[in-house]
């Protein structure tokens, strides 16, 4: 009985995915900005940064469209959504940057090249998703961005605009030799066809070094089962980088839950 | 203050800052490294020997998975493959999947993840890691044997566990959920009782809740050793080096040394390579927090060469600086070839207020 319960919750929230508001967009972009050194050296360098970026683009792009690789000087409103930005996460399908991270009561922060200056989730309104473009995924090399300890209140907002998923690290990913491969990685594990969350998990992980991976979703009770926090697992469980298209875009007060998955040391 | 008092006060203060999954052993490695370095005057180094190659690897994985010899939760028939380049063989399907990589001495495995039944935290506790060794160690040496040869002088050694969580929360907060997903046992090898440090000669074991194996990261080479000892920086010398390329061993502000390990390097099949021996070094793990928060904002980990003579090694520029040019500065960056991406022309110069 259970089983027959678990069949059809799951068919529903399949159909569901299809019904409501799917965009369909199959040709796949993805843009990259990372920063491995900083202004008047106000931050740590990270010595792998351009090597793990240029090798997730140079993965990626056998398959899909590369938009844009820059770097993060000046690039703290290219995070904000807007149309006409151009070279930021609301510009493509898939959003990979490197840089420092970091999370406080408010904001998921990004560091930039520009002394000083972060990016950051709501003070700078990250709204995601709702241009033209559709963002779906935003992955971040960057440590504690997805820190869990108040994850929905630095986050939700961004979902509002139909974000799919974010990935990133809930405590720290490490530059080093042995994970400048990690974005290469990633990339070749979206083009196997994997579900993004192991794409995350199994391209940046690293069995010495305590690689701290979290990913994180919405769901909405708007589908034909009613249930977001089925939806949400759903969601968070099965997208693929070859199926993105067919999944709801939850917008604004659709947003009901929000899960993630990650792994620790406890 | 004598050695022993000093032991115990390193020990102690690692073990503030140690992980909770960590190992006694993996602990032990670090109060070990910063009391001695390596502690010998002289390392043989190895050689790498050559893989079975991926295709042929590829090929006797799939027919155990397909006759289920590795277990009932990895048993899957895998056609073609979905990819096949350079630097591995992967078939990916959502019943499970396996990739090869490089001379085939690395890969992964996963049985049907759809299938696991999360446990909900606060039912039943999750195995604990002497279970979780000993599960480990039955499946590496029977299930794996054939990939994982652990010939007389080297040892699997038990590094510690990892767990893979799921939560999630309604907006208010009001409903929250948390499970347990997989646990995952984390092995590494002694060779000569010196430890493997890096991604080179690690495995781990998934489990579900219910202790069955449903994944399997592998990747283990045959070294073989080449009879050349390299006599060791004293530790004063490796010390000074050590802290050269990387961070101080003592906590400052701007950051904190959490892992200090040594032993042979080993950077893991794709930067493993039969011509470069593998040579001693150390592994040194430190971050950095931001100050306007508790977060951690970044972290790093550096591997050092620590025989007095660096043989070069074209996948690791630390070694190749070294043995080029001597000795690093202090606070000086050692060159890592990169493809640097040009600014954002088009954007706006004008930044919104902090």
């Amino acid at each position: 009985m259970k089983f027959l319960f678990t069949f059809f919750l799951t068919l529903m929230l399949a159909a569901s995915a299809v019904l409501y508001g799917a965009d369909n967009s199959h040709a796949a972009h993805f843009g990259t900005r990372c920063q491995q050194d900083f202004q008047n050296s106000w931050q740590t360098n990270l010595s792998y940064v351009w090597r793990r970026c240029s090798w997730f683009n140079n993965e990626l792009d056998d398959t899909d469209t590369k938009d844009f690789y820059y770097n993060l000087h000046g690039a703290r409103t290219a995070f904000s959504s807007c149309d006409d930005c151009g070279a930021g996460p609301d510009d493509v399908h898939l959003f990979y940057v490197s840089t420092h991270g970091g999370a406080d009561a408010t904001d998921a922060r990004l560091v930039m090249w520009d002394q000083n200056v972060r990016a950051r989730s709501n003070t700078d309104n990250w709204r995601l998703g709702d241009e033209d473009r559709h963002a779906a995924f935003f992955a971040q090399y960057a440590c504690s961005t997805l820190k869990l300890d108040g994850i929905i209140d630095r986050w939700v907002n961004t979902f509002r605009g139909g974000l799919i998923m974010a990935t990133g690290s809930h405590d720290k990913l490490y530059d080093s030799l042995t994970t400048d491969e990690t974005g290469e990685d990633f990339a070749d594990d979206l083009q196997d066809g994997k579900r993004v969350k192991w794409a995350w998990f199994d391209g940046n992980g690293d069995w010495w070094e305590d690689q701290d991976v979290a990913i994180l979703a919405s769901g909405s009770s708007n589908t034909s089962a009613h249930d977001a926090q089925a939806d949400c697992h759903y969601r968070r469980d099965r997208v693929k980088w070859q199926n993105f298209g067919d999944y709801a875009r939850w917008r604004d007060n659709d947003v009901e839950w929000m899960c993630w998955s990650w792994i620790t040391d406890n | 203050m004598n050695k022993t008092t000093l032991f115990l006060l390193i020990a102690g203060l690692y073990a503030a800052t140690a992980h909770a999954g960590h190992s006694d052993y993996l602990t032990s490695l670090t109060s070990s490294a910063r009391e001695k370095g390596l502690g010998k005057d002289s390392l043989e180094l190895l050689i790498p020997q050559p893989g079975p190659g991926k295709e042929q690897a590829a090929t006797k994985l799939r027919s155990l998975l397909a006759q289920g010899t590795l277990g009932r939760s990895l048993t899957v028939k895998l056609g073609r493959p979905t990819q096949q380049g350079k630097k591995g063989v992967s078939y990916v399907t959502d019943k499970g999947s396996l990739e090869v990589f490089a001379d085939g001495s690395r890969f992964r495995l996963r049985g049907n993840l759809d299938a696991v039944k999360p446990l909900p935290s606060g039912n039943k506790a999750p195995l604990a890691a002497d279970r979780l060794e000993k599960l480990g160690r039955d499946f590496v040496s029977q299930q794996l044997k054939a990939f994982v040869a652990i010939p007389r002088g080297e040892k699997l050694t038990f590094l510690g566990t990892k767990n893979l969580r799921q939560g999630g929360s309604d907006l208010q907060g009001k409903r929250h959920s948390e499970e347990l997903f997989a646990s995952i046992a984390i092995f590494g090898r002694e060779v000569g009782g010196v430890p493997v440090v890096g991604s080179g000669s690690k495995i781990a074991v998934w489990f579900n809740p219910d202790g069955q194996v449903i994944g399997a990261d592998v990747d283990w080479p045959k070294y073989r050793r080449s009879g050349e000892n390299v006599p060791l920086l004293k530790r004063d010398a490796l010390f000074k080096r050590v802290e050269a390329s990387t961070t101080r061993f003592a906590e400052n502000k701007e950051s904190k040394m959490t892992r200090f390990e040594c032993g042979y390097v080993d950077l893991g099949a794709t930067r493993r390579s039969t011509k470069t021996p593998i040579q001693p070094g150390c592994s040194v793990a430190y971050q950095g927090y931001d100050p306007e928060s508790a977060a951690t904002s970044w972290a790093k980990v550096e591997y050092v060469p620590a025989a007095q003579k660096v043989l070069p090694d074209n996948r690791w520029p630390l070694a190749v600086f070294i043995a080029g040019s001597g000795e690093p500065e202090p606070g000086k960056l050692i060159p890592v070839p990169g493809d640097e991406p040009p600014k954002d022309a088009a954007q706006s110069a004008v930044e919104p207020k902090k």
